[in-house]
């Protein structure tokens, strides 16, 4: 079984709960993916928060 | 006064707000590394690994809680013949005995009641007691500590675990989140603030490969490392937990900060109890930088805490006070020594503290949507409705001393702008003056309701500025260093 052939929601953490190697090993797969995507979002709409705080200072200033 | 020495003190006075924007910097620059750890983290290195573990439950009057915890323990994902826990009853006086016991016959003796007759130490002392009884068995290959009110998702633990198979790994914490069932202010600031301090400065922290600490309620050792560092804590001070993270990190172990496990916690909902309790980790944070005196700012090649970067974030926040009371010490001189002067440089340091607010804010809400629910307006106003008007008059010259009254038909005096320019220079310090009005109006009972919104106005950053300095003041004066135990109800919530 692999993280491709689940598609309801808590399979994963169902999957993972049997704590076989393989499972494990998918889970840690998973939370990289998961990490890189959260991370990437969260950089990429701050600064573009933080960069529109600027031009609006800019142009009310 | 001479032209020189007119020079030398605007110059002085320029250098002591610039020392104020190093924490603003410092903080900034741990923010700027987090995006780092998507692509940068040692879940690479991680590997499936579920070693025996032992988890050491110190326990004080924790009957209220302790079943609760006990049973999500015994419900983790991990397999049961791997898994015991000791709960150390430092000398209960309340039913604790009588819960552990319980849940030991219902758990067939996975559970063990380990009893101190003298309590009453610390936390460190509890510990040790269960560590000796963990190591004196070849069984245990993990030891995980933690607190008696914290609830473990039950997929921390093995998340935690996965790093261990890192041999270079010694030690790993998760992510500590505020949980109580119904946070009042004080535990959705706190809650708002574990992001920051967890969530966003421990990924900075994994990036630098150093760790500032491991959270008290979630530290799982190597057994090799445990044994390293003395086969017990640190009893000295009162940052334990801080205490065995530096001897993991000077012995050449990595620390590891593993996001995706998450431990729920209660935290104290009064500004008094937060005091109590921050008042004893900042006093141990003065002991750790004095008994590490010798590690900061000297790189070394078997461990990070040396580095300059760890170096400026640690003394950027242990010195927080002192540098806000720079920042106000050099704008209000400079405003009777420069004036013109004086309002650049007020803007300079506050368009840097608006672009690092926006920016660690935003980061913070998106990085746990779960807290950010609970505590978006704690994160909002984090710095203090007061800091937040002295942002916008360093951002929108004369909107409070000429728009805003113009619109109300109003026009503010050269007396009034004074007195008003004096408090935007000075907020920073006059911020950690009120946090203390805080905490004395919780304990009247006439004006308490008057507390909530004062803090609000303060702001919770300035709260803990306040609390640093009290502990510094403690400490000077050699006060008794007691080991408060922080109340708790069993209010979290998994």
């Amino acid at each position: 079984m692999s993280g491709s052939h689940r598609a309801a929601p808590g399979d994963d953490a169902r999957w993972w709960a049997t704590l076989t190697p393989d499972a494990l090993d998918d889970e840690i797969r998973s939370n990289r993916r998961s990490e890189r995507r959260l991370l990437v979002v969260v950089a990429l709409v701050s600064l573009a928060i933080t960069a529109a705080a600027l031009l609006l200072h800019g142009g009310v200033a | 006064m001479s032209d020189v020495g007119q020079s030398v003190l605007v110059a002085v006075l320029v250098a002591l707000v610039g020392i104020g924007a190093i924490p603003v910097l410092a903080g900034l620059y741990q923010y700027l590394l987090v995006p780092v750890h998507a692509f940068r983290n040692h879940l690479r290195d991680a590997a499936p690994h579920l070693p025996r573990v032992v988890v050491i439950v110190p326990a004080w009057n924790e009957g209220a809680v302790l079943a609760a915890s006990l049973d999500r323990l015994m419900s983790l994902q991990y397999p049961p013949d791997r898994l015991r826990v000791f709960v150390v009853d430092d000398a209960s006086t309340d039913d604790t005995p009588d819960v552990v016991r319980a849940k030991a016959v219902q758990y067939d003796d996975r559970i063990v009641h380990l009893r101190r007759e003298q309590g009453g130490q610390g936390k460190a002392h509890t510990l040790n007691h269960g560590i000796r009884y963990a190591l004196a068995d070849d069984w245990m290959q993990a030891l995980l500590i933690m607190d008696a009110d914290v609830i473990y998702r039950p997929d921390s633990l093995r998340r935690m675990a996965r790093h261990l198979a890192d041999e270079k790994v010694g030690a790993v914490t998760a992510f500590i989140r505020e949980g109580s069932g119904r946070p009042g202010s004080v535990a959705r600031f706190i809650g708002y603030e574990y992001v920051t301090a967890q969530a966003a400065a421990r990924r900075a922290q994994n990036i630098m490969g150093a760790m500032a600490c491991l959270a008290g309620g979630a530290q799982l050792h190597s057994r090799e490392n445990l044994e390293a560092v003395g086969g017990q804590v640190d009893t000295s001070t009162l940052a334990e937990d801080t205490y065995t993270t530096f001897l993991t990190q000077l012995s050449g172990r990595r620390v590891v900060f593993e996001p995706a496990a998450v431990v729920l916690a209660e935290e104290p909902d009064t500004v008094t109890a937060l005091w109590k309790q921050r008042v004893r980790w900042a006093r141990g944070n003065v002991q750790i930088t004095r008994n590490f005196r010798r590690v900061w700012f000297r790189p070394s090649r078997t461990h990070n805490l040396g580095n300059v970067d760890f170096g400026i974030i640690w003394f950027a926040i242990y010195l927080l006070p002192v540098a806000m009371g720079f920042a106000a010490v050099g704008l209000v001189g400079l405003y009777f020594v420069a004036e013109v002067t004086a309002t650049q440089v007020f803007q300079g340091f506050w368009w840097v503290a608006v672009t690092a607010y926006v920016f660690i804010t935003a980061v913070t809400l998106l990085l746990d949507r779960e807290t950010a629910r609970r505590s978006w307006v704690q994160g909002l106003v984090f710095p203090g409705l007061g800091a937040l008007v002295v942002m916008s008059a360093a951002w929108f010259p004369n909107l409070w001393e000429e728009r805003i009254p113009a619109l109300l038909g109003l026009e503010m005096s050269q007396t009034g702008r004074m007195v008003w320019t004096l408090t935007l220079y000075s907020w920073s310090v006059i911020a950690m003056a009120l946090a203390w009005v805080v905490k004395l109006l919780e304990r009247s009972r006439a004006v308490r309701w008057l507390a909530t919104p004062l803090l609000y106005v303060v702001g919770f950053g300035p709260v803990l500025c306040a609390i640093t300095l009290d502990a510094y003041v403690k400490q000077a004066r050699g006060a008794t260093a007691v080991w408060d135990k922080t109340e708790k109800t069993g209010r979290v919530m998994g």
